[in-house]
């Protein structure tokens, strides 16, 4: 399960990887989580099975869900409260939910 | 008394000496340049003695105010123009001015001047305080500015009370010491007497001089001869005019002697002597010293300027003078404390003993009024200008028209009306007075009540009201005007003050209103031929203001439905009750005994709508099974129900009574339940006594309810019922508005322990917290906002937590706290609000930005930032400069990439793709 994280200059959403990545230990999950800023998804979303947003870059998720639907990857934006949370299980059980 | 006589004739002679001189300087002045004339020639023309004209012509050549021609006879001319008297106007003169009872004083010390052939050794006598020594540094000056003295005369100051205990030690001060006169006498040492040589030595407490030495001063003062101390053989000489001064009655044994020896007695009076004139001028010359030493205008009220005119001053000017100077301290540390924007004095500066002169002042109000200037509110002491400004009450300045609102308000306390007097709440005076009208009294008992004058008076300011505001205004405010009116003037014909105590903030909060009833206040005062207090002008801004909001509070008057079984039974008695009350307020709904329960129940549902308000239902029933009706209405419509058993007629009535007087749903509940003497339910209304929470949340909302404390809770549950917190976080606090005062303190208490996210009210309790209308909450429309509130906050709160475990270099709360309220800086100079979203992104980015450059890690580089940054230059400038506080106080550089960054926050702020 790949899950790549896009933010605004991956400031932030670094420390939202941490505990997603955690969270994903607890469920022993095997899952590479990185985040990159939203220059970069485009080198990076081969590589992904599901791409999240931050909410500071939702305005990408039009951009970005043609992208993600040419290649058959689900898109979508992080819930506000989860991700100033950094509430890294919702975020994770999010992904999983999108992959199905 | 043969030597007070004495001392009358003598100063007769001299006051004649000094106008005789004037009169003949004048002549000369007359002349103009050149003219030459002999003392016989003018002696001739004045009708004088020659002898006299010829020993004043020869005081003003030797005072250099005219020329000698040589040759004989000898020939006087002038080099003058034809000025006064004393080219310049010297200080006597000055003091002169708007000094009247100074007048003999001031033409005593001219006379003792100019008495040949040095002038005259003189007293002054007068109280402590009187201005004694001023006195006589003002008679050196003059002596200076009439050339009788020199530019650099002496003038030696000595206090007798000083050395009083030590005679020999005044001694040696006074005349000097020879050396070795006594142990300790080194030097030879000259004494005061002969620094004052050439001058003037003013002797203060005079009566303090040593007796037994009296007599070796009096040798001085007589030949102008005198020995230091422990000199036997030199007999020195000094020119020194001496002007002494005593507190003490002269008639005291100790003076009599001196008096004798001082031929010129000059009186100075008291301050109470002066008069008032006097006493504003002196007052006014010291706040002007006060402006001069701070370097600022002082405004001071006319109530100060009252009380500084009557209040018992013993000590006279000195203490006036100190008073000034505590009072002038007083308001200045409040203009430095930005309690004030102005140098201001009012009544609450005052020292408490000035204060008391108000008491005083009432009973000379008319001679006050004519002094003073009734239309004066203030006056301002300028620190340049010789004169002071007078600042006059004029229509268009409206600001100061509000400053002295405000300070008549202080001052009406100060001067002790109490809190009785400054009678009526306001808000409870109108909820009376409008509410009361519309529905107690029809249009025709208004007119019979009503004095036709204001009747007619009324309809002009509707008139202008309406116009000048763009809206009209309801019947009932109109009539609720015309009793006001009527009251007001009825009050002010009894000699009753009229005060609003909250005229200050009403003028705030409604400025243009406001504006519009001091204009009204004029027009009633030209119908009812009376002055208003401008705390009219506060009563009728609430009548044009609360007309909007009274129409509301109507809706929010508590409904009155009775329900009964059999036929005609409600009905009979809410005909008999509205009948009663010339009203269709009640409504009820007669139960057939055969009538569905469903059907009933839809059909109260139903009325409910339309009777009920968020004030509340009353519901009136006959029998148990329909107690179960408030409860399904209650939550079908939405607002409170409250049920009254076993109902009857006196019931309905007092019901509907009460719930018309805009009474609260509890009021109106308990008022009728005590007509009854059977038990009635249980108040469903009482709030629950939660458990005490250990830690209160840190978030509150409040809901504050004008109706009382039943409207708030239920505010507060539909509140809690459509919002989605976390109550460990948020708590929903009802506030009773009743007394705004005490609704203001306890929302100040609130706001000390807890963060208020915002107030639900119709009234504007706290202009810094954001307060959302009861419609718009009941509407649904605020619902949203408040709940992206609690979410913010929550997200916030949880924030700090979450990233107190990730943060390594920086405590979390901390920055947050300072992010938030740099994002909150940019945000309001970019005029740019941050959407949810966005915000919680940019907090945490930022947040974690500052921990990265604190630890000295990398930062992404922003792609094209060259472009961006061209495009977006103005953005950057502000962003950045924001940022810059956080920098300092990280000691971090933020560089231009991580700024574009956050630019982008800005830039991309949208809710929705």
């Amino acid at each position: 399960m790949n899950i790549l994280l896009c933010c605004n200059a991956g400031m932030s959403t670094s420390l939202l990887v941490k505990k997603m990545e955690q969270a994903a230990n607890d469920k022993g999950l095997e899952a590479k989580i990185w985040a990159v800023s939203a220059d970069e998804v485009s080198r990076h979303i081969d590589q992904a099975d599901v791409l999240l947003l931050g909410p500071q870059v939702r305005y990408k998720l039009t951009e970005m869900k043609k992208e993600g639907e040419a290649r058959g990857i689900p898109v979508d934006v992080i819930s506000t409260v989860d991700y100033g949370t950094l509430n890294g299980n919702n975020v994770l059980e999010f992904a999983l939910r999108l992959k199905k | 008394m043969n030597s007070k006589r004495g001392d009358r004739a003598i100063y007769a002679t001299a006051g004649d000496s000094v106008k005789r001189l004037d009169l003949i300087y004048q002549k000369f002045l007359d002349f103009g340049l050149g003219k030459k004339i002999s003392a016989s020639e003018l002696a001739e023309m004045l009708g004088l003695s020659r002898a006299n004209v010829s020993s004043d012509l020869n005081k003003l050549w030797k005072a250099g105010k005219i020329e000698k021609a040589d040759g004989r006879p000898t020939l006087f001319y002038t080099k003058q123009t034809n000025e006064t008297l004393y080219n310049t106007e010297t200080a006597l003169d000055r003091l002169a001015k708007g000094n009247k009872s100074l007048l003999t004083p001031i033409e005593q010390a001219k006379a003792a001047v100019l008495y040949p052939p040095r002038g005259m050794h003189c007293l002054i006598l007068g109280e402590t305080g009187v201005g004694k020594s001023g006195f006589a540094g003002l008679i050196h000056e003059f002596s200076i500015d009439i050339g009788r003295l020199d530019k650099d005369a002496p003038f030696v100051v000595f206090n007798c009370a000083d050395y009083a205990n030590n005679p020999q030690l005044l001694y040696s001060q006074l005349f000097g010491v020879k050396k070795g006169a006594y142990t300790g006498a080194e030097n030879d040492r000259r004494g005061l007497v002969e620094k004052a040589d050439g001058g003037i030595l003013f002797l203060d407490e005079v009566h303090r001089l040593p007796a037994e030495g009296q007599e070796i001063f009096f040798t001085f003062m007589d030949k102008g001869t005198f020995r230091r101390v422990g000199e036997t053989e030199v007999e020195r000489t000094a020119q020194v005019q001496i002007i002494s001064a005593t507190t003490e009655n002269p008639e005291s044994s100790l003076l009599k002697t001196f008096i004798r020896r001082i031929p010129m007695v000059i009186k100075l009076p008291s301050l109470v002597e002066r008069g008032m004139e006097e006493r504003f001028g002196i007052l006014i010359n010291i706040f002007r010293e006060e402006a001069f030493r701070l370097g600022r205008e002082i405004q001071i009220s006319a109530s100060a300027i009252h009380a500084f005119l009557s209040y018992h001053c013993p000590n006279n000017i000195g203490q006036l003078k100190t008073d000034i100077q505590l009072t002038c301290a007083s308001a200045y540390a409040d203009f430095i404390s930005l309690k004030k924007k102005q140098l201001q004095v009012s009544v609450q500066d005052l020292p408490h003993h000035v204060k008391q002169g108000l008491l005083l002042a009432k009973e000379r109000k008319a001679a006050l009024e004519e002094l003073v200037g009734k239309e004066h509110k203030s006056f301002v002491v300028q620190p340049t200008q010789d004169s002071i400004s007078i600042e006059r009450e004029t229509e268009d300045t409206a600001n100061s028209v509000y400053e002295k609102i405000e300070q008549k308000i202080q001052e009406l306390r100060n001067q002790g009306v109490s809190e009785e007097e400054l009678e009526f709440d306001i808000e409870n005076y109108f909820t009376r007075f409008i509410k009361g009208v519309n529905k107690r009294i029809n249009k025709e008992d208004m007119s019979r009540i009503i004095d036709p004058i204001i009747v007619n008076l009324v309809e002009e300011i509707v008139r202008y009201a309406e116009a000048r505001l763009g809206k009209i205004l309801s019947q009932k405010v109109i009539f609720g005007l015309a009793l006001h009116i009527q009251t007001s003037k009825e009050r002010l014909a009894h000699g009753k003050q009229i005060i609003n105590p909250h005229i200050n903030s009403v003028r705030i909060k409604y400025k243009k209103e406001f504006a519009v009833a001091l204009e009204c206040v004029r027009m009633i005062e030209e119908a009812i031929l009376m002055d208003l207090p401008i705390d009219e002008a506060g009563y009728l801004t609430m009548f044009f203001v609360l007309d909007d909001e009274s129409l509301q509070q109507e809706r929010e008057t508590v409904g009155v439905l009775v329900i009964t079984h059999g036929s005609g039974g409600a009905t009979a008695m809410v005909d008999v009750t509205n009948r009663l009350l010339v009203t269709d307020y009640a409504k009820a709904i007669d139960l057939p005994l055969e009538e569905e329960y469903m059907k009933v129940l839809e059909q109260a549902i139903k009325l409910a709508r339309e009777v009920g308000s968020a004030a509340g239902l009353l519901l009136l029933v006959d029998m148990g099974s329909l107690l179960g009706f408030g409860e399904i209405i209650e939550k079908e419509v939405g607002i409170p129900v409250m049920v009254i058993p076993m109902v009857s007629t006196p019931h309905v009535i007092e019901a509907t009574r009460k719930a018309m007087l805009g009474h609260t749903l509890e009021d109106v509940y308990r008022d009728v339940s005590s007509l009854s003497s059977l038990t009635v339910l249980q108040n469903e209304e009482q709030p629950k006594q939660e458990p005490a929470q250990e830690l209160a949340p840190a978030l509150a909302i409040v809901a504050a309810c004008l109706s009382g404390e039943g409207s708030a809770l239920f505010l507060k549950r539909m509140l809690e019922n459509r919002l989605r917190y976390d109550n460990q976080l948020v708590e929903i606090i009802p506030l009773q508005l009743i007394d705004k005062a005490q609704a203001r303190n306890q929302l100040k208490q609130i706001k000390n322990e807890r963060k208020v996210l915002c107030i639900v009210s119709n009234y504007m309790l706290d202009k810094d917290l954001r307060c959302y209308g009861m419609d718009d909450v009941l509407n649904g429309e605020a619902l949203q906002d408040i709940q992206q509130m609690i979410d913010l906050e929550e997200a916030f709160m949880k924030m700090v937590e979450t990233l107190g475990e990730h943060l390594t270099m920086v405590d979390s709360r901390r920055v947050l706290g300072d992010v938030r309220a740099c994002m909150g800086r940019m945000e309001e100079r970019l005029h740019n609000v941050l959407v949810f979203d966005t915000r919680i992104g940019a907090y945490l980015h930022v947040c974690c930005l500052i921990d990265r450059l604190k630890a000295g890690l990398p930062t992404v580089d922003y792609a094209e930032k060259e472009s961006f940054l061209a495009e977006n230059r103005r953005l950057y400038s502000i962003v950045r400069h924001e940022l810059q506080l956080i920098e300092d106080q990280y000691e971090i550089s933020i560089r231009e990439d991580d700024v574009c960054f956050i630019m982008n926050f800005f830039l991309h702020n949208k809710t929705l793709v």
